[in-house]
């Protein structure tokens, strides 16, 4: 491979290099700032909730004697598509249970293990996992007066909707890309060859002066590089040549005089 | 008959001067309009979340001023408003203001920004609908209005509109660092094509011309590749081949005929077979080394966050000082290994060795991926600090074995510079992709970039006949050395007052208690991978100055004691400036800038004072000042961790302070009591 296209290459790929990792991060920015929005939003709801609970708990009422809180939960599924699931759970023991469901087959039933461990090694902060490619679940743990964690409100919500926007923002971002590529490549690839032809071209001209047994071939041309360095092959090509010649005719001379 | 040059050096530094710069210009131009596109795009599909959210938050903040006005208090006498609202502004940082009017739209509270400008707003249009885009002066909001209970009145919250905007900040700061990266990389790859791509190649034809024009046959051009200069080399190589070859004919007749050798042609050389004549482009290496330093440096501003991460279920022992624990490993390792290595690269060479090195830390760099527990970490560490000990020994080798004589500052610098440049792109760009992409990932990429480094080395034709550095070196470091170098008073002093402090500082404070400290004080990953660049762009930048100074001036010990003064005064503005933040950048700047201007006249004294008279090699004498800063890397982490545990990270950042500034003035002190005559003087 020429060393003019060799240096074109490493600068498109340089290029490339350049602007797919910062598209590559940039999506990746997109995707974190989207997932908190929701996230965030989602935790106001359940905070919400908390403030509503925890007042209900302060008058001395167990979570389970909640009057209001099913209706509650089900009014803000329905104000957020993205909700697909909330559950208002009571600690019993080492165990979490259901108390109120929006899905009403899991009342009474434990909640899943992994919100139980986020919900008590939380503290008193939101807390949040994802459970496979298209959901996710936020929560925040309940507690008493006495700052204990008394229980949890979890909200499962749909993240293939996320996903979706992730893969249009994907597509924007290479379509946004791939002309300032196409563009950077063009231009980059231009300009390194443009920078290269002159060395390009004395290295030519240097290797169409000679033949490959060293005959000179322009030996009066003058030389891009100025006095010619190889002015010398010829030199010894013909001095070879001499002596060759005269050793040839003395073995010949030999020969005639033992004949 | 002279040799002209076919292209002369100036020329090529000319040429991969306007290539870097046209390929830079290219980078920020195309950066720029990506960057100004995402942000476009960002803002036209995320706008809506963040109005939607201003919807949830006003919702949710109706509810409770329900709540207060379903008590029967009239909206008008709401007691702690104020300090209400303030509590939910400063809870969502998105919310610009809130206000509450009643039914005859006048505003009974607001809080927030701009309040007057709000006031006069919401006032002067009653006829909000639910979500309004509101322009006030120069800054524009999405405007929720709620209507209270019983049509008492409503709850107006606005969102900032560009609060995205303020978001993609964060993503023009880390393109800013990508392009940061991309530069450095397309710096150090032009550099390798040039020099060794072409100059390397130009200077081998040029080499062979110069055989040629002085009639000398003997020597053949190294070909490296198959573009356009091997082939006129191939057949420069070609015509001496055939003229060797009539040569030896010749010859063997003319022995054979027991005559003697043309007069014409006694004037040439000849050989056969000719000999290749090889000098490896020192360059070559700078992309290997710039790479595996690189996946070395990536994790540097998260690996204690990662190392707490993973100590949580250790008992007994403070959280902080295990957390120092894979730190101090890898410095012990990094220390013991060195010596190791240096005589195994003298035993195989430094090929094999530097890609047993590079193979250590892919290793290493795979594991730390995939570790599940603390010891695991611990362990993984120890084979990276393995790995880095042998391949920067290898090429530290390579290139004090290869350097022509008289350039051995060059090739030193070439390894300093690659180090110092690695140093700055690692820290900052690691901390931008653990925040994308997780810690384990960056380890990850850690692994594919000391891979890559890897294969660079192994098909650059120029690594692939190093020279085995024992033919340089006469004799090597041995322990004892060090005992007998630590007993001469002045040595001794330079090292426990200079060297091993600086040490402490670096992996203490920098290495160490940095992150953690930033985390808790809140900093992204990113902004903490950024503040550490800041001491290697100091580190790199300073030590010019420095050099000029101490060469200039001849104050190589008032820089020394002054780069302690520095860094140790500079970790105690935490006493004195009231931002802790503030506080911990204004440490590593000075702890930079100290280290910048105390380095390179410490290694100077101390070689120095060995340089006459029957003392150690100077090879000893820098493995000696190399392995007792090592210690200092050791104790540094587990001095401040102890600090951590007794007086929490700001006293850990002032005992760590203190120690350097009183080594600092006991160096002084030593320098001024032990001051020799002044002839000797002149000789440091």
């Amino acid at each position: 491979m020429k060393a003019s296209l060799r240096i074109a290459l490493a600068v498109v790929l340089l290029q490339l290099f350049s602007l797919l990792l910062q598209g590559f991060l940039d999506v990746y920015k997109y995707s974190t700032l989207l997932t908190d929005l929701v996230r965030s939003r989602l935790e106001v709801v359940a905070l919400d909730i908390k403030a509503n609970l925890e007042a209900t708990v302060a008058l001395g009422l167990a979570l389970s004697e909640t009057s209001n809180a099913d209706e509650m939960i089900k009014r803000m599924r329905q104000q957020d598509a993205l909700i697909k699931r909330i559950a208002i759970f009571e600690v019993t023991g080492t165990r979490s249970i259901a108390v109120y469901d929006t899905d009403s087959t899991s009342v009474k039933t434990e909640i899943p293990a992994s919100w139980q461990k986020l919900n008590l090694r939380s503290g008193d902060d939101p807390w949040g996992l994802e459970e496979g490619l298209d959901t996710q679940v936020v929560g925040v743990p309940i507690r008493d007066h006495l700052g204990r964690t008394i229980g949890g409100i979890a909200i499962r919500f749909d993240s293939s909707a996320l996903r979706a926007r992730h893969d249009a923002m994907v597509r924007a971002m290479v379509q946004a890309v791939l002309p300032i590529l196409s563009i950077a490549v063009l231009f980059g690839l231009l300009s390194t060859l443009l920078l290269m032809s002159k060395l390009q071209a004395e290295v030519k001209a240097l290797g169409d002066v000679f033949q490959d047994d060293g005959t000179l071939l322009h030996r009066d041309q003058a030389s891009p590089v100025g006095a010619h360095p190889l002015a010398r092959i010829p030199e010894v090509i013909q001095a070879l040549a001499q002596s060759e010649a005269e050793l040839s005719s003395a073995r010949g001379g030999g020969h005639q005089e033992g004949a | 008959m002279s040799t002209a040059p076919l292209v002369d050096g100036g020329r090529l530094v000319r040429l991969q001067r306007v290539l870097f710069w046209t390929t830079i210009a290219l980078f920020v131009v195309s950066a720029a309009v990506l960057t100004w596109r995402a942000g476009a795009i960002f803002e036209h599909d995320l706008s809506p979340e963040v109005s939607l959210k201003g919807h949830v938050l006003a919702r949710s903040l109706t509810v409770q001023v329900n709540r207060a006005l379903a008590l029967g208090i009239p909206i008008e006498r709401l007691v702690g408003m104020d300090e209400f609202l303030d509590d939910f502004i400063e809870a969502h940082t998105e919310v610009a203001y809130v206000a509450v009017t009643n039914a005859d739209n006048e505003v009974l509270y607001i809080r927030g920004v701009s309040v007057d400008d709000v006031r006069a707003s919401l006032q002067g249009h009653p006829f909000y609908s639910e979500r309004t885009f509101l322009i006030i002066g120069n800054a524009s909001y999405y405007n929720t209005r709620l209507p209270l209970a019983n049509q008492l009145g409503a709850l107006h919250v606005g969102v900032r509109a560009n609060y995205v905007r303020k978001r993609m900040m964060e993503i023009g700061a880390d393109a800013v660092i990508v392009l940061f990266v991309s530069v450095l990389i397309a710096f150090e790859v032009l550099t390798l094509l040039i020099s060794a791509g072409i100059k390397a190649r130009i200077n081998s034809v040029m080499r062979l011309l110069r055989h040629i024009n002085e009639g000398n046959f003997s020597y053949l051009a190294m070909i490296r590749g198959n573009d356009e200069l091997d082939h006129l080399a191939k057949r420069l190589n070609h015509i001496v081949t055939v003229i060797d070859s009539r040569f030896a004919q010749l010859q063997e007749q003319l022995v054979a005929q027991a005559k003697t050798l043309p007069e014409r042609l006694t004037a040439y050389r000849f050989a056969q077979p000719p000999t290749v004549e090889f000098r490896p482009a020192l360059e070559a290496i700078r992309v290997p080394l710039f790479l595996f330093v690189l996946s070395e440096e990536l994790s540097r501003s998260f690996l204690p966050i990662f190392a707490r991460e993973l100590a949580g279920t250790l008992a007994h022992i403070p959280l902080d000082v295990v957390v120092s624990l894979p730190i101090c490993v890898y410095m012990l390792v990094f220390a013991i290994a060195t010596p190791f290595a240096g005589n195994l690269a003298d035993r195989f060479g430094n090929r094999p060795i530097f890609m047993l090195g590079a193979l250590c830390s892919i290793v290493g760099f795979v594991w730390l991926a995939f570790v599940s527990s603390f010891l695991q970490l611990i362990l993984a560490r120890a084979i990276c600090a393995a790995g880095y000990s042998i391949a920067t020994i290898a090429v530290q080798n390579y290139l004090v074995s290869n350097a022509p004589s008289g350039s051995q500052a060059r090739a030193q610098a070439l390894f300093v510079g690659g180090v110092m440049i690695a140093g700055m792109a690692g820290t900052s760009f690691g901390g931008v992709l653990a925040e994308r992409i997780g810690y384990r990932m960056t380890f990850g990429v850690g692994a594919l970039t000391s891979a890559i480094a890897l294969l660079v080395f192994y098909c650059s034709p120029d690594t692939a006949s190093i020279k085995r550095s024992g033919e340089a070196h006469k004799r090597r470091f041995q322990f004892l050395d060090l005992w007998q170098l630590l007993k001469v008073r002045r040595f001794a002093g330079l090292m426990l007052f200079a060297a091993i402090p600086a040490k402490i500082l670096l992996a203490g404070f920098l290495f160490y208690l940095t992150p953690l400290y930033l985390m808790k004080l809140g900093f992204s990953q990113s902004d903490i991978g950024r503040s550490v660049m800041m001491y290697f762009l100091l580190v790199y930048f300073g030590n010019y100055l420095s050099s000029w100074l101490a060469d200039r001036f001849a104050m190589r010990w008032s820089l020394v004691v002054a780069g302690g003064c520095i860094a140790g005064v500079g970790l105690l503005s935490i006493l004195v400036v009231p931002q802790e933040s503030l506080a911990v950048l204004i440490g590593i700047a000075c702890l930079g800038l100290g280290t910048a201007i105390s380095t390179a006249p410490m290694m100077a004294i101390a070689t120095g004072m060995f340089s006459q008279g029957a003392g150690p090699a100077t090879t000893a004498v820098v493995v000696a000042v190399r392995l007792l800063e090592r210690f200092g890397s050791f104790m540094g982490p587990i001095i401040a961790a102890a600090a951590v545990v007794l007086a929490g990270y700001r006293g850990a950042i002032v005992v760590i302070g203190t120690l350097g500034s009183i080594c600092a003035m006991a160096l002084w002190l030593s320098f001024v009591i032990g001051r020799p005559r002044k002839k000797a003087v002149a000789n440091l």
